[in-house]
């Protein structure tokens, strides 16, 4: 298996995209991508895109960004999970045969809502929502019972804080206490923007001017239980099993020695520590320790920028450049969505 | 006039992108199914937390979501599990303390709020019932310390 990334586009990340709708992100992601790809349009087979309808305050927000997509009369879908997820959709719907190329972009503005409000909808009106939880709640309690077994994790969040996001250890203990055991610099930061990349099969690459500035030759995808109390919170049991599939299929037998960077996203802190654990770059434990090694989310990853449901996409353009400037021989690019991340998508990307 | 109109428009608003202000609010009412629906009506006639436990791999899951063990799939039976628990992790957020616990008898966590402040990660808690009990999960107050046999 082996699908050509043929270019990538990124917006600016910011607290606020006043003066463009979400459709106007999109759209000029969407013309940079073309540019630097050096293509019309008309080279695009299929579109998938990532963004959150309650984000976007309007149902099927696909709808939002169909200009920028030029969506009329094409086979258009969207995927309603972070972007990464969209990169394996739109894999498998070239592995189907049925189309050569495909545009995968996500978006995200949520300066423009009550995002407390969005994420506290992702939890059941049964049990959980009368108590009104949100994501901040969830990874606290992640954090929180994490904490239970390895004490030492609040000083070791507050150090990989630190050089996310370029900050000293006390600029970060001074942050604002936002939900107990964590602070406001221990959480993703939230920002608004947008993200595209063109795919294409092995075949389709001799149609463009350009050559391939990566491939992807893995992914896999998971979610776990929904509800909070039913999950192991401290051993992401889905990430482990999209890091498995997402290896087998990229033929790699040890992920610590066959991949150079990783590129993944982390609501929190904690997240960072947990998710290089789940997918074996770390003993249980040595997470926080793994991430100050380097190697690891080194523009800062969703604690520095989180554009929520574009983030994985972010990270898989991230990690597309990385191979392109000869950073790295082969990356893996994350990304997670869901309460305390329940699902979570894993892509390996390499030179040749 | 048009032109002063104009002027005093520009005055007021300036360069600032033009927002449209909107506000969405559906109402539901959701029907919580036949498995919550035994649990909350245990929890309102009878001040019973109630799990269900798997016959296949024995774990007993609260709160339940649906018949089956949400683990392994398999056929479950309700049980009582205890009224008290231990507090697995916490965190204090908008005033408010949230929990999962983990009661006597489950395996899996239940997420509500502490009514105690002094409460720690470890610590065994026991459910306050409200004394108004309409069959919602409201109908446990909260956890606390005190009362605790």
């Amino acid at each position: 298996m082996k699908i050509a990334v043929m270019g990538t586009a990124q917006s600016a990340y910011s607290e606020s995209s006043a003066g463009k709708n979400y459709g106007e992100l999109a759209f000029d992601v969407v013309e940079t991508l073309l540019a630097r790809s050096a293509v019309a349009f008309d080279i695009v087979d299929c579109t998938v895109s990532a963004s959150s309808d309650f984000t976007d305050g309007r149902t099927i927000s696909d709808m939002a960004i169909q200009d920028a997509v030029r969506g009329v009369d094409k086979p258009e879908s969207k995927v309603s999970m972070d972007g990464a997820f969209a990169v394996a959709q739109a894999a498998m719907r070239i592995l189907s045969g049925q189309f050569e190329t495909a545009l995968v972009i996500a978006h995200a503005k949520p300066s423009e809502c009550d995002f407390q409000a969005v994420t506290g909808a992702a939890f059941d009106p049964i049990y959980a929502r009368l108590l009104h939880p949100t994501q901040e709640v969830a990874c606290a309690l992640q954090a929180s019972a994490l904490l239970a077994l390895q004490p030492k994790a609040s000083e070791l969040s507050v150090k990989l804080a630190a050089v996310a996001l370029g900050k000293t250890e006390s600029q970060v203990r001074d942050s604002t206490l936002l939900a107990s055991p964590l602070r406001e610099n221990e959480f993703a930061a939230l920002r608004d923007g947008a993200c595209a990349v063109l795919l294409a099969s092995e075949k389709a690459v001799a149609r463009f001017p350009k050559k391939p500035i990566a491939w992807l030759t893995g992914f896999g995808y998971a979610t776990e239980a929904h509800s909070l109390g039913a999950r192991d919170l401290t051993d992401p049991i889905s990430l482990k099993a999209a890091s498995q599939r997402a290896f087998s299929m990229a033929s790699i037998d040890l992920p610590t020695k066959q991949i150079d960077r990783i590129e993944q996203t982390a609501f929190t802190s904690y997240q960072e520590s947990l998710f290089l654990e789940a997918m074996g770059f770390a003993d249980r434990g040595m997470g926080f320790l793994r991430y100050l090694e380097g190697g690891v989310n080194d523009t800062g990853g969703a604690l520095r920028a989180h554009p929520d449901f574009a983030s994985g996409l972010a990270r898989f353009c991230d990690a597309a450049e990385l191979i392109a400037t000869q950073k790295a021989g082969r990356a893996l690019a994350h990304g997670s969505y869901g309460i305390a991340a329940q699902s979570h998508a894993v892509l390996v990307l390499e030179r040749n | 006039m048009r032109a002063q109109k104009i002027e005093l428009f520009e005055q007021r608003f300036g360069d600032a992108p033009v927002q449209v202000e909107g506000r969405i609010k559906i109402p539901y009412s959701w029907s919580v199914g036949q498995t919550p629906h035994s649990f909350l009506v245990s929890l309102r006639e009878r001040q019973a937390i109630q799990g269900l436990k798997c016959e296949n791999c024995a774990k007993t899951s609260v709160p339940p979501m649906t018949a089956r063990c949400p683990f392994c799939f398999g056929e479950a039976r309700w049980v009582d599990v205890g009224n008290s628990g231990t507090v697995r992790a916490l965190t204090r957020f908008n005033g408010k303390i949230f929990a999962l616990i983990q009661l006597v008898g489950a395996d899996t966590c239940l997420l509500h709020v502490l009514t105690d402040s002094d409460i720690q990660v470890g610590d065994r808690v026991r459910a306050v019932f409200a004394e108004l009990r309409t069959g919602s999960i409201l109908d446990i107050a909260g956890f606390s310390k005190r009362g605790l046999k």
